[in-house]
């Protein structure tokens, strides 16, 4: 999957952009706060209609202005146009997705059509972070290979806030338990599938996390993934059974207690000592890297395509051998936008590439090569 | 904005309160109307209020009626020993369209559901529970929109009828006729392998 074209429309600083990116390597340069970011922000909210930046719509817009809208043409995919647009209607948020000009009206029909992965600084967090940001960064890389799970963890979602609902009214004294027993059986039919596909999954990419770590850290040993679950069965009777025990529990704190919402993703060595408790911050940027590598992968292997790699400003912290092994080993995993304050200068590397240069909102491009 | 007649401008403002008829529509109804001859829009214009005057809710099934009991309870050539229940009238007029159902019709008038705050006491279940612990009944079937909602309140019904001993079906998921199978999302053809039938 190749990015050929980029256009902005009041998108962050930019009033009106539009890039042509190369096929191969892009390189955005650019002082602090010039807005290389919000390039790679907007390739991502056009892939994921969200912003890797975890924030609103509304704070994606130009100064006062009350929308913003944005594109990308695409090569080498089944698609070739995706286009993003947000505005306020009557005060109401609206955003308007499309491929190829026909309208979309679910988020599954359009999430996963336009793969990116994305390298940022923050990814750490994913390590070091609460479990609901490993949660959230596995789950969403679960979306990009099977689309349907978006609508399951919406009706999971929409599951649990019903049954706490009906929890809190027991609580009170004023709910019906005959209702909570038939939530506790929605809860477990849709925990179920959930559990099973986040097991399998996990399964797969943990061999490639492995595999990664070891490439990339150059260590004997490597951590892995694994999947801790608050529910002690993915099977939807054993679960009913459990959900219909703790039910108790679960009135008194008027919430869902256990389920696929309170997992977590611990790695830790062959001990079972957690990465964490033991891991230099040098290994930790490393375990965080080989998730991305292994999205990367899995993608590659389960939907047999290779994704857009957006690395935003991960090279400060990397000595240049290191900066060049990254760029040696991401290089035929498809088309890499990086950006960085400094110039780059190996000519080997620079030779099929792309430069921009950012100052103040304006892109200009290719100049030094 | 001066408009030439504040008549026309309240027509225009009621009718844009009806679904799916927005301030262009509205407009365009209102200025047929005065085109129309009188008796054709006093007939419509009785014809709301009869509406609204003579039609409730029928005693035995919720459904509407024009008199106490609907012509599809009082209708003594129906199987009385089969009940479909269904969410809302209109239910009840599509599923006589097919012509399928001989039975007779319970209407729940709504789903439980908690986000919206409608719990099952706001609901037609306790006439629907009486009259199955009154017997008579071998089968209800639960013909309900395979929402969250909807099956949320078929398994609630279920649970309240199936201590009398009477069978509690479900409409089937799956494929519409006639439909392509390439156009179908993933969640639809999984949940009609799932209920596949023999040949």
């Amino acid at each position: 999957m190749i990015l050929t074209n980029l256009k902005l429309i009041n998108f962050r600083n930019y009033e009106n952009l539009e890039i042509n990116f190369s096929p191969e390597i892009n390189f955005i340069t650019g002082d602090n706060g010039s807005g290389k970011t919000n390039i790679l922000e907007a390739i991502s909210v056009i892939s994921n209609l969200k912003s890797f930046r975890n924030i609103n719509d509304n704070n994606i817009i130009n100064w006062n202005k009350d929308s913003y809208y944005c594109s990308g043409e695409v090569s080498n995919s089944e698609f070739s146009r995706f286009e993003v647009g947000f505005s306020f209607q009557n005060n109401k948020p609206k955003k308007k997705i499309k491929i190829d000009s026909h309208e979309i009206k679910k988020v599954s029909d359009y999430y996963g059509k336009l793969i990116t992965v994305n390298f940022i600084p923050t990814d750490i967090n994913i390590i070091n972070g609460s479990p609901e940001l490993r949660r959230r960064y596995f789950d969403s890389v679960i979306s990009k290979l099977y689309p349907d799970y978006i609508d399951e963890l919406n009706k999971y979602k929409e599951i649990c806030y019903s049954r706490n609902l009906i929890l809190k009214k027991i609580k009170d004294n004023r709910g019906d338990l005959k209702l909570l027993e038939v939530w506790n059986k929605m809860f477990s039919d849709k925990a179920s599938s959930i559990l099973k596909k986040r097991k399998s999954f996990i399964i797969e990419f943990n061999k490639l996390f492995i595999k990664n770590y070891l490439k990339i850290s150059g260590e004997d040993n490597s951590p892995y993934l694994n999947y801790i679950t608050t529910l002690k069965s993915d099977d939807p009777d054993s679960i009913l059974s459990e959900v219909n025990n703790n039910s108790r529990i679960d009135v008194r704190r008027g919430n869902t207690v256990y389920g696929p919402h309170r997992d977590d993703y611990i790695i830790t060595n062959s001990d079972k000592i957690a990465f964490i408790n033991y891991a230099s911050q040098g290994q930790k940027r490393t375990a965080s890297i080989s998730l991305k590598f292994s999205e990367v992968e899995i993608i590659k292997i389960l939907k047999n395509k290779k994704c857009i790699i957006l690395v935003d400003d991960i090279f400060s912290e990397l000595d240049e051998k290191r900066r060049n092994s990254m760029i040696d080993l991401l290089k035929n995993e498809g088309q890499i936008i990086f950006t960085m304050v400094n110039h780059f200068y190996d000519k080997n590397i620079l030779s099929n590439s792309k430069q921009f240069f950012v100052n103040k909102g304006i892109v200009s491009d290719g100049l030094n090569n | 904005m001066t408009t030439p007649s504040v008549y026309l401008d309240r027509v225009t403002k009621e009718l844009s309160k009806l679904p799916g008829i927005g301030h262009k529509s509205a407009s365009r109804i209102a200025f047929h109307l005065l085109k129309m001859g009188k008796p054709d829009v006093e007939n419509i214009a009785a014809s709301l209020i009869d509406l609204k005057n003579n039609i409730r809710a029928c005693a035995e099934c919720g459904g509407i009626s024009d008199s106490e009991i609907c012509s599809l309870c009082s209708d003594t050539g129906r199987e009385r020993d089969v009940l479909c229940v269904v969410e809302g009238a209109r239910d009840v007029l599509n599923i006589e369209a097919s012509g399928e159902f001989k039975g007779r019709y319970h209407v729940l008038s709504g789903l439980i559901s908690p986000l919206d705050g409608i719990g099952p006491e706001d609901l037609n279940i306790s006439t629907l529970v009486k009259k199955c612990a009154a017997g008579g009944f071998e089968e209800i079937i639960m013909a309900l929109s395979p929402t969250i909602e909807g099956d949320a309140t078929t398994l609630y019904v279920a649970s309240l009828i199936s201590p009398f001993g009477i069978k509690v079906t479900r409409i089937a998921h799956g494929l519409p006729v006639g439909c392509d199978l390439e156009y179908v999302d993933c969640a639809t053809i999984a949940k009609s392998i799932e209920g596949r039938v023999r040949i």
